[in-house]
């Protein structure tokens, strides 16, 4: 299925704001005061009032949110839902008042059967935009979780995770194709880029989670979370060497915290694949500034031709209260539209 | 054969909460000096707790807010601090995030650190954030004002010391690691050169490869140095090359990557430093904070440190 969008297509990375009622009836669901029907709602709720917020306001391709996220409300949860993976009862801190519960790995994780698979085509049903199906990689998730046997090697239980995602990532291709819409798969790696001594595996995860996943498919890594990928590291050539080598179709980054000035990397080290330009900063509530954000994709588009440029935030939304995620989805489209018209509007094949 | 930690112990959940609200949404009225108190109970708990499981050298369980670099900053005239999530960025190899301050003018100490140590510090190790550490997470070490920087530092760094009865200062150097120029162990060198201090001076160097740094540590004019033997090549390193002339703090259980120690391996390799290293100059320790798990973690570490302090002294 073709994937044909306009220059300077709007999305966004995944994760949108939870209603008070979603956080509510996770709660309940988990303490056992709610039924699971109740808490099913509630993600049916929540995920079509984005959707029709994304198609009211014309982005191009629409989020699901990430509501089906349990028994936490953390991007780690998937892990949960594959077997020898338990939820650790104590929170490991984050920053500032961050805290959150790690999965922790008892033996080599494996995957027991469909974890979003059901949530995804949900949300792909209530639109007829393209929607993107989105997984945690394998790299990530090792990286996020407590090895709790010292006889696991951090190698093996992340090339573990990604043969579990990959199961979960083949189930998603088909369900999305099933329903006649095209398959775009994003992986979402943040620490990819934080330990550069392990980007071999990164790769490896990476190329595993893809597997056996045909040329039809627009294939994104999403990274963010690293200090590493900026122009001045000393490890800046090996790094870039690594993602530019991966089998994806869109390196999707966090370039508007650092005040785009990873774009200038691109002059020199041309990326192989389309770029996400992370276009607004989801770590503050302020509301950017329209004439930053042009800014930022003008130079983007400049450097790396308006057709190969996506706009987004820089990461999931869901830290933002839901009046500033929608005012910075504004900024973002209102961009796309400014700059449509300067670089002349044209249809362009993604797949 | 001293045991000790690094800086900081388990987090709790409901103070974090409450430092939040009182730093970033002051209108709340919450008062300053019951949150100080607080914190300063918890620390003082964290500190009987270390010293109940049987540490020799407790840390001093710093829990003060925002972190270890922007509580520092918080204490220096000259210092910006930006409190949103955008004014902070990542701590090196870990999943945590960390203040980025930034310099406003000249550098001078005006804060109060020693009501921020229980004890005052006199048994206990206080860990403050390293001078190069501190000065190259609030500018560019490339920029023409950072050896001015790390100038105004020293002094404003001997005035916050001369405030504390502490025997030990543990200085964390992990910055050093990610950039290990000459130029930039040169300006390490030099600045504990200049620091007024008559206490022992710990210099702690983790979650990275020693290796650009190990030929030069002897050369550090500090009388311990902690080095993270997890990490990288550092215990082959370490094993051939290691100081000489200073004590070591060997950070053998690691405390970032989120695994548990094979405890018989890291006895292997305590021993290994033991034939090495003269045992009255060897220290134990985590090779990093304990803040980034719970308490059980936090206690679990610690026990398994004592019971490897035991098997080789015995």
């Amino acid at each position: 299925m073709a994937l044909q969008l306009n220059i300077l297509p709007v999305s966004s990375v995944g994760s949108l704001p939870r209603p008070d009622s979603l956080r509510r009836a996770r709660l309940d669901f988990k303490k056992g005061r709610v039924t699971k029907k109740k808490w099913e709602t509630s993600i049916e709720q929540a995920t079509e009032h984005w959707i029709r917020f994304q198609e009211q306001l014309g982005i191009d391709v629409i989020v699901s949110g990430e509501f089906y996220y349990f028994p936490t409300d953390d991007m780690t949860s998937p892990a949960l839902h594959m077997a020898n993976v338990v939820l650790d009862e104590e929170w490991s801190y984050s920053f500032r008042d961050r805290f959150y519960q790690a999965p922790v790995v008892t033996k080599y994780p494996e995957y027991v059967g469909p974890i979003s698979v059901r949530w995804q085509q949900f949300a792909q049903k209530l639109t007829d935009k393209p929607v993107k199906n989105i997984v945690i990689g394998g790299y990530s998730l090792m990286d996020w979780s407590e090895i709790a046997d010292p006889s696991l090697t951090r190698q093996r239980v992340a090339v573990a995770y990604s043969k579990a995602i990959n199961r979960e990532i083949l189930n998603l291709a088909e369900a999305t194709s099933k329903i006649g819409k095209p398959v775009i798969i994003q992986v979402d790696e943040p620490a990819a880029s934080v330990r550069p001594d392990e980007k071999d595996l990164v790769e490896e995860c990476v190329h595993t989670a893809l597997e056996q996943l045909g040329n039809d498919v627009y294939t994104i890594l999403h990274t963010c979370y690293s200090d590493t990928f900026v122009p001045d590291h000393p490890k800046l050539h090996e790094v870039t060497g690594m993602f530019y080598r991966l089998p994806v179709k869109q390196l999707d980054l966090e370039l508007s915290k650092k005040s785009f000035c990873n774009l200038d990397i691109f002059r020199e080290l041309k990326p192989s694949q389309d770029i996400g330009v992370g276009a607004v900063n989801v770590h503050t509530g302020e509301i950017e500034d329209s004439a930053y954000v042009e800014d930022g994709i003008q130079k983007a588009a400049e450097i790396l031709g308006p057709e190969r440029v996506w706009i987004k935030p820089d990461c999931g939304m869901k830290m933002l209260t839901e009046d500033e995620a929608v005012e910075k989805f504004k900024i973002m489209k209102a961009v796309s539209d400014k700059l449509r018209k300067q670089h002349g509007s044209r249809t362009v094949a993604f797949l | 054969m001293f045991t000790t930690t690094v800086t900081g112990f388990a987090q709790d959940r409901a103070l974090r909460k409450r430092q939040e609200k009182a730093f970033t949404r002051p209108s709340n009225d919450i008062s300053g000096k019951p949150l100080a108190e607080e914190t300063r109970n918890y620390t003082l708990e964290a500190v009987r707790t270390q010293r109940a499981l049987g540490l020799d050298v407790p840390d001093m369980a710093r829990s003060d807010y925002p972190d270890e670099i922007g509580a520092m900053a918080l204490t220096l005239v000259g210092f910006e601090l930006d409190l949103t999530a955008g004014g902070m960025s990542r701590h090196s190899i870990t999943n945590t995030y960390i203040s980025k301050p930034s310099v406003s003018g000249a550098v001078r100490f005006h804060g109060d650190i020693a009501s921020n140590v229980p004890d005052n510090g006199t048994k206990l190790k206080t860990s403050l954030p390293g001078i190069y550490t501190l000065a190259s997470r609030s500018m560019d070490p490339h920029s023409k004002d950072f050896d001015a920087l790390l100038d105004g530092l020293v002094p404003a760094y001997t005035d916050a010391l001369s405030k504390l009865q502490t025997r030990y200062v543990q200085f964390n150097e992990y910055e050093l690691l990610r950039n290990p120029t000459i130029e930039n162990i040169n300006r390490v060198k030099n600045v504990y050169q200049k620091l007024n201090f008559s206490g022992k001076k710990i210099l702690a160097f983790y979650f990275g490869d020693i290796q650009p740094i190990v030929e030069h540590l002897d050369e550090l004019p500090v009388e311990v140095i902690h080095l993270d033997v997890f990490h990288g090549s550092n215990t082959d390193q370490l094993l051939h090359r290691a100081p000489r002339t200073k004590e070591i703090i060997l950070g053998l259980l690691d405390t970032v990557q989120y695994r548990s120690d094979d405890e018989a391996s890291v006895v292997r390799t305590a021993k290994k430093f033991a034939e090495k290293i003269d045992p009255r100059k060897l220290w134990l320790s985590t090779n990093g904070d304990l803040v980034y798990r719970g308490r059980s973690f936090a206690e679990s570490k610690i026990n398994m440190l004592i019971r490897i302090a035991n098997k080789l002294r015995s």
